[in-house]
């Protein structure tokens, strides 16, 4: 079945992109991240322009966060507190990501950013993680404890404007907190992704979240940040195409059902292993594409201001 | 039936003067729906004169979309990386370009002719002033090469059927991704390469219904387009969230 997107222009078979969305809504389940990561790679990959993927995938983000986010709320493994002080660094970010975005589109190296971001981010990120992976479950292996808990990274203890997250039992300087929802919805924004590969390793290594709380809390911040993201982008790129978003997310919210109940029969360090090695895999083909020559070497688009 | 109308319209809109060129399209307006998948328009011509000579007609139609302004960007090799480092801007790129010619034309049309009256693409306004300078002609020529491939130029050489000496008809394919806006059909009517009689209508590609209504929502009100949108994403995964939960 045939359907005209209004926003990309452009007539797409409507059950390509509700598997496309059902297949990463499987994985975003599994591994309860926002699974944009891989959804803007598959969408520019199928044709659509790399500003429509980005604008887009983020109501996508929105849809497959708000029920995984209601049932982490219902069973209170989210810290409010911690959400808010990471949202209001998630709302700088967002903003300063959505002019920056503009920016190089009009300046054409859109495109570049986007891949040497995704390598950048993707590889460290999925390194970090293959690496943390592989000692758990050599650890587990050698029947020895996890570590748990510790103490903070000295830097961050010595820093000022402490404040008390009780639920997550913490008592941190807010500075990291929203630097790193500055950041993140920094990121979010311009590369369409929701951001919860970086923000739960982070929230795990970097301020030492007890793990209970880290996905809850990770999800109402993307939950948002990717909301305000939407409005954002529609405001000052009018590329969110309404119904190529709904048909991600129709695909999206079942899958990631079915994603959620696999996700739960797996042990946590065999789940970080296969999401670091799809995360590592995701900046092999963006690094692959930076270093193999382009089928056409010119690319055309419309100047800046125009349609 | 639409067609035959059409066909018949034309007939008897002739005139019993000398030399005259009368055509029609099939329609005058397109409309894009949520399911377009493409579409034809077709174009009937008539020619009357006083009395018929030996020499038959020579045709050339032309669709031409609006015109937009393009950049065009260039990839090289940087430190390993394929990087767009060079661009051209051209101010008046036809959107769409579709030229149809008659089998004598398309077999023994002079280069002459073709130039003259853009039946092909070396003439048009942006190709012309890239000749200019070596450099910016590549540029021009890959927006050819990317449009052909998009379907949105094209050149076809015995596409104009004549159903009589002096009736002639032709079918043009509007792809999907088709640029919306007001677009040109242009009818030449040689003998011998000389221009007997040219007519010039328009046609408008416009979405329509559903689509038309989300495009010019997102257009004007974009804040609450936004909103909508965050409202749609947070209705689905809270009713995909209850359903599920029964289950």
């Amino acid at each position: 079945m045939q359907l005209y997107l209004p926003i990309a222009e452009l007539t797409v078979n409507i059950f390509l992109y509700l598997g496309m969305g059902a297949a990463v809504g499987f994985i975003s389940g599994m591994f309860g991240v926002g699974g944009g990561f891989l959804l803007t790679p598959l969408l520019i990959f199928s044709g659509i322009t790399p500003a429509v993927a980005v604008a887009t995938v983020t109501p996508q983000i929105v849809a497959s966060s708000t029920s995984a986010a209601i049932s982490y709320w219902r069973r209170r493994m989210i810290d409010p507190k911690m959400t808010l002080f990471l949202l209001f660094g998630g709302i700088i970010g967002s903003s300063l990501g959505v002019v920056v975005f503009r920016k190089l589109r009009a300046l054409g190296q859109l495109d570049l950013i986007i891949s040497l971001s995704y390598v950048t981010f993707l590889g460290l990120i999925g390194g970090l993680m293959l690496r943390e992976a592989l000692r758990a479950l050599w650890r587990a292996r050698r029947g020895r404890q996890p570590r748990r808990g510790g103490s903070h990274h000295l830097w961050i203890s010595g820093l000022p404007f402490k404040v008390r997250f009780r639920r997550s039992k913490l008592y941190v300087s807010a500075i990291p907190v929203i630097g790193l929802g500055l950041s993140i919805g920094f990121l979010g924004t311009v590369l369409g992704i929701g951001g919860g590969f970086i923000m739960v390793p982070a929230l795990i290594y970097l301020l030492r979240m007890p793990t209970n709380v880290v996905i809850g809390t990770s999800l109402g911040y993307i939950l948002f940040t990717m909301a305000l993201a939407t409005v954002l982008h529609s405001l000052a790129t009018g590329a969110v195409d309404l119904l190529l978003a709904i048909l991600l997310m129709i695909g999206g919210v079942v899958g990631a059902q079915f994603g959620a109940q696999l996700g739960q029969a797996m042990r946590g360090e065999q789940l970080r292993l296969l999401l670091a090695l799809l995360v590592l895999g995701v900046a092999i083909r963006f690094l692959l594409s930076l270093f193999l020559k382009p089928e056409d070497l010119y690319s055309i688009s419309l100047m800046a201001g125009f349609g | 039936m639409r067609l035959l109308i059409a066909l018949l319209a034309v007939l008897l809109a002739v005139p019993a003067s000398a030399e005259k060129l009368v055509s029609a399209l099939s329609e005058d307006a397109v409309e894009i729906t949520s399911n377009f998948t493409g579409s034809y328009i077709t174009v009937f011509g008539a020619v009357t004169e006083e009395e018929v000579r030996g020499q038959e007609y020579e045709v050339a139609i032309v669709v031409a979309g609006p015109d937009l302004p393009l950049v065009v960007r260039k990839k090289d090799r940087v430190a390993g990386l394929w990087l767009n480092t060079q661009s051209r801007e051209f101010f008046d790129v036809p959107s769409f370009y579709v030229v149809h010619l008659s089998e004598n034309l398309s077999v023994a049309a002079s280069q002459d002719l073709l130039t003259r009256y853009k039946l092909d693409f070396v003439n048009l306004g942006f190709s012309r002033e890239a000749s200019y300078a070596p450099e910016d002609e590549a540029f021009a020529r890959a927006v050819v090469d990317i449009k052909q491939r998009q379907e949105l130029y094209a050149k076809r050489g015995d596409a104009v059927e004549f159903l009589a000496p002096n009736v002639f008809r032709t079918s043009f394919h509007l792809p999907s991704a088709i640029p919306v806006g007001t677009y040109h059909v242009s009818v030449y009517l040689f003998r011998e390469e000389q221009l007997l009689a040219a007519q010039v209508q328009s046609l408008v590609i416009e979405k329509s219904g559903f689509s038309d209504r989300i495009a010019s929502f997102a257009d004007q009100q974009p804040l609450f387009y936004g909103l909508f949108t965050v409202v749609v994403a947070i209705t689905t995964g809270w009713l995909a969230g209850l359903i599920f939960r029964r289950n």
